[in-house]
């Protein structure tokens, strides 16, 4: 009998644990910082490396009334109650609903853990500030302090995520969205 | 002087309001009766669909879950009535994460509890005055 596939992510952990055995993220010897990449859509994003805490198929997500679609609610993990953000609809990228296949990113700054509902996960990627360009392309959809800027990774452009402006972005808490 | 011991758990009833599954402190609870048309308690009704920021429920059977406090009475009206729950309050229940407790606009959430596989939104449904006079 084959092998069970490895769960989603369990590729992406490892990458990043052997990437940490040598001592490589988030900063490379090289200067770049790690990446995760993440697909929203059709659009491929990242996120810093060192903000990355867990990757896992969505677990049951509760559902919390009154609050803005994009937070779609509460999850346990491990434990510890983390509310999780579907991005698709921070971004106003997608209103569908959530499909069984997507992945939650876990992810934290300081000592805030939060779920980020993904399409999909793809790779570790090392990027120079000097792959970045001045201008975010989702900008006026989002506040520009969500993103640090816009690089290109194997000729497609990648969003790169601030995920410190993304916790403190006022949109996070509009009511309107 | 002996100290006073604080109970270790809770008792909790939950309840259901189109997809939300919530609970509350079933000290209060005063009684459930089923909404019947035409009849209902003499307790002021508050429809919980309402809070939830969901439109009226069409043609189901409801309940009505009658909560008393200093204040009065009121009759909160739900989708579904669902168990009562003893929950360790050490190891069951947490409070809201902070963007929820930032974001909420009822208010009235206050935490989470884990029960069996689920999480339960809790909520406190002891009245206040303004909720005693509303019809």
């Amino acid at each position: 009998m084959p092998p069970d596939p490895p769960e989603p992510g369990e590729r992406i952990l490892d990458q990043v644990r052997r990437a940490r055995e040598e001592r490589l993220t988030p900063e490379t010897e090289s200067g770049h910082l790690q990446y995760l990449t993440v697909r929203l859509g059709d659009e491929l994003y990242a996120l810093r490396v060192e903000h990355l805490v867990e990757i896992l198929p969505a677990p049951r997500i509760t559902r919390v009334p009154s609050v803005p679609e994009h937070i779609l609610g509460v999850m346990n993990f491990r434990g510890e109650i983390l509310p999780v953000i579907d991005l698709k609809r921070f971004f106003s990228l997608s209103r569908s609903e959530p499909a069984a296949d997507r992945i939650v990113v876990v992810a934290k700054h300081g000592e805030v853990r939060t779920g980020l509902l993904v399409d999909g996960v793809g790779d570790l990627v090392p990027l120079s500030p000097d792959d970045h360009t001045e201008e975010p392309l989702v900008a006026g959809r989002a506040q520009r302090a969500t993103f640090e800027g816009v690089a290109r990774f194997k000729g497609e452009l990648v969003s790169l995520i601030n995920l410190a402006g993304l916790l403190q972005s006022e949109d996070l808490y509009a009511t309107g969205r | 002087m002996e100290g006073i011991a604080l109970p270790a758990t809770l008792d909790i009833l939950t309840f259901r309001i189109g997809p939300f599954l919530l609970g509350t402190d079933a000290g209060p609870v005063a009684r459930l009766a089923l909404l019947t048309s035409g009849v209902g308690d003499s307790a002021p009704q508050v429809d919980l669909r309402l809070w939830c920021g969901l439109g009226p429920a069409a043609g189901a059977r409801r309940h009505l879950l009658v909560v008393g406090g200093a204040a009065g009475e009121v009759a909160y009206v739900v989708d579904q009535v669902g168990d009562l729950i003893t929950v360790n309050l050490a190891r069951q229940i947490w409070p809201l994460p902070p963007l929820i407790e930032r974001h909420k606009r009822w208010r009235r959430l206050w935490g989470v509890c884990a029960w069996e596989d689920e999480l339960v939104l809790l909520v406190d449904l002891v009245p206040a005055v303004e909720d005693c006079r509303a019809s």
